[in-house]
């Protein structure tokens, strides 16, 4: 009698929490998996940046002196002064040094002059979408946040709805229908669990600072907003009006050689360049830390004025400062990327077949829904597909900033909106991965056309490979699947 | 826009089984009536599982981090705890209007938990 209670108020947890699972991914699904396509992909930002402008001039490292020439040829250039100038060292996977104002950047030739104009339409559209979804700053920031937010909360529920995930880590039954996409959805949730709910919960960290910064701030801090961040980041001291001669540029990134040979300055920022108050910074990464580098301040003659202690301070300081190459997986050169890129496929298989569940279970049920099944599979489909066309006009047309994103989220709804008017999910899935191939191969096509001599450079070959790749691996999965026997498809339901 | 479509169309495909379901059983009187009142129901748990969740969370983890703060913890290790409490507790509330199957009872709750800590928070203040 015990037992039967038991199992009856199990089953009604299961039940429940996979309505909880359900209602979750039916409402929020699809942008979540948008966000784990461009997750994925992001990672390699600095891969695609290279391959996008491969003609920028390249080198693993840059002088003190080129490094300064170059950011004050830039400087002295502009018409509005800035307020702030970077210069972007060389990194492995980026090796190019960048000069950046408030307005635009410039590549910087290692004998410091200045190159051409760094542009990268694609990648930066890439990573606006993974941001902010393409909204407004804090507005997208918040609502990615909260969309990892949904995240964890779609793992705790379905965790919960499966109390046996454990156990059956390692079941996976073949045959056709809803019960091989269970068993993928459910081991695969179970394997990349640590890797998924850490990432959710990075990304939510850093999409909701904002916004618990700004409830913090006017609870505790009068509505000083930067008083939340100073002491975990350090603060910007009050900008002193007043003309000045340009800080020492060369001095403080000749002392960082010195002093710290074993450490790897990816950015210089001198604050308020020519004022009476201006002052800078070095961000110089840690080998074999999570952080993802510590500030070290300079005056405006060069003179060290100590570091903030994001690599020494307190455990606060070192936890968020690895929050983000935790997310970004960029802590561990190209073994770790390797390894994001393997679960954020992973992720996207496991939102891509959850709802897939959700439609075969009703198809089986006799209760289909096949205009929102082929608007799901225009979401899941439609996303690489789309993104092949604004790569195709980024590097073929020329396009970039608002035009990429009109390209993007017009053709991905009137993708949806012609899927749910053919309400046909098997030749929308057919017809979104035949046109993912078509518009990858013309973007890599133009590419190789565009810069044919440079083909064999490292920072065209990677991303060229892996695009042909993906066309013969998508390519492949179109082949018409050979007929199972009925008998291999009378397995049980989970 | 197209999202907000879909979930349209999911929300109506989901209405229209049970609707089916219940007049397969006879049951076909003041269906309108039921249906209305389950599509407000559906609407009032969207939002208690985003936003209501989410501002619940917000009113802790700041009233969190204004308790730390007078017990004299480390302000970034406050910060630190605040943050990932915010997303943990957002998820947690999330999962929790989703689960719990009478809607008092979780409308109660949430709230509850997001009016507990502004109180605290404008008795301080």
């Amino acid at each position: 009698m015990k037992n039967s209670i038991c199992t009856k108020a199990s089953s009604e947890r299961v039940q429940k929490s996979l309505e909880a699972h359900s209602v979750i991914a039916l409402a929020l699904g699809g942008l979540i998996y948008i966000l784990a396509v461009t997750g994925t992909l992001s990672v390699f930002n600095h891969e695609f940046q290279r391959w996008e402008q491969p003609t920028a001039p390249e080198m693993s490292s840059i002088s003190p002196e080129a490094a300064a020439r170059a950011a004050t040829s830039v400087f002295e250039s502009e018409a509005t002064p800035t307020t702030h100038l970077y210069i972007n060292f060389p990194q492995p996977d980026l090796p190019r040094t960048v000069i950046t104002t408030d307005t635009q950047a410039f590549f910087a030739n290692s004998d410091g002059t200045v190159g051409p104009r760094e542009h990268f339409p694609w990648t930066q559209f890439l990573l606006d979408l993974h941001y902010y979804l393409h909204l407004p700053q804090i507005l997208g920031l918040t609502v990615v946040g909260a969309l990892g937010v949904f995240l964890i909360a779609m793992s705790i529920s379905g965790f919960m709805a499966h109390p046996r995930i454990f156990r059956d880590a390692f079941t996976f039954r073949r045959g056709a229908g809803r019960v091989p996409l269970t068993d993928l959805h459910n081991r695969l949730s179970v394997w990349t669990a640590p890797f998924h709910i850490s990432n959710a919960l990075t990304g939510a960290f850093l999409g909701l600072a904002s916004i618990l910064a700004i409830s913090i701030a006017s609870v505790s801090f009068s509505g000083d907003f930067f008083a939340v961040f100073s002491p975990v980041f350090g603060n910007e001291p009050p900008a002193i009006e007043g003309d000045a001669a340009i800080a020492e540029i060369a001095v403080p990134i000749a002392y960082m050689q010195d002093n710290y040979p074993d450490l790897l300055p990816t950015y210089f920022i001198l604050h308020d360049p020519a004022t009476a108050g201006q002052h800078s910074t070095i961000i110089a990464e840690h080998s074999d830390r999570l952080i993802f580098g510590e500030y070290y301040n300079f005056d405006a003659s060069g003179a060290y004025q100590g570091n903030v202690g994001i690599s020494d301070g307190t455990i606060g300081q070192q936890i968020i400062g690895s929050v983000y190459n935790v997310h970004f997986g960029n802590w561990g050169g190209l073994p770790v990327k390797l390894a994001y890129l393997i679960f954020g496929l992973s992720l996207s298989v496991i939102i891509a077949s959850g709802l897939r569940i959700y439609f075969t279970g009703r198809r089986e049920k006799g209760r289909p829904a096949p205009r929102l099944e082929a608007g799901w599979e225009a979401i899941v489909w439609g996303t690489p597909t789309m993104l092949a066309v604004t790569l195709l006009g980024a590097v073929g047309l020329g396009s970039d900033g608002v035009s990429l994103i009109l390209i993007f989220w017009l053709g991905l709804a009137g993708l949806c909106i012609g899927a749910t008017a053919i309400a046909r999910p098997d030749r929308v899935l057919r017809g979104l991965k035949t046109a993912t191939c078509l518009f990858v191969s013309l973007a890599m096509l133009v590419h190789v056309a565009k810069y044919i001599d440079l083909l064999g450079s490292s920072a065209l070959l990677p991303i060229t490979l892996t695009l042909l790749f993906l066309v013969l691996f998508v390519g492949i999965s179109l082949r018409p699947e050979p007929l199972r026997s009925s008998a291999k498809t009378k397995v049980s339901a989970e | 826009m197209v999202l907000l479509v879909l979930a349209v169309l999911g929300r109506e495909a989901v209405s229209s089984e049970r609707r089916e379901a219940k007049e397969s059983r006879g049951r076909v009187a003041e269906t309108e009536k039921i249906t209305g009142l389950k599509l407000l129901r559906k609407v009032w748990v969207g939002f208690l599982i985003g936003p209501i969740s989410g501002l619940a969370a917000l009113a802790i983890s700041t009233a969190m981090f204004a308790v730390f703060k007078d017990l004299g913890l480390d302000h970034s290790i406050n910060l630190t705890i605040v943050s990932f409490a915010f997303t943990l507790l957002w998820s947690g509330l999330s999962v929790f209007a989703g689960f719990e199957p009478r809607l008092l009872r979780k409308s109660l709750g949430v709230i509850g938990l997001g009016i507990l800590p502004l109180a605290y928070l404008i008795s301080v203040a």
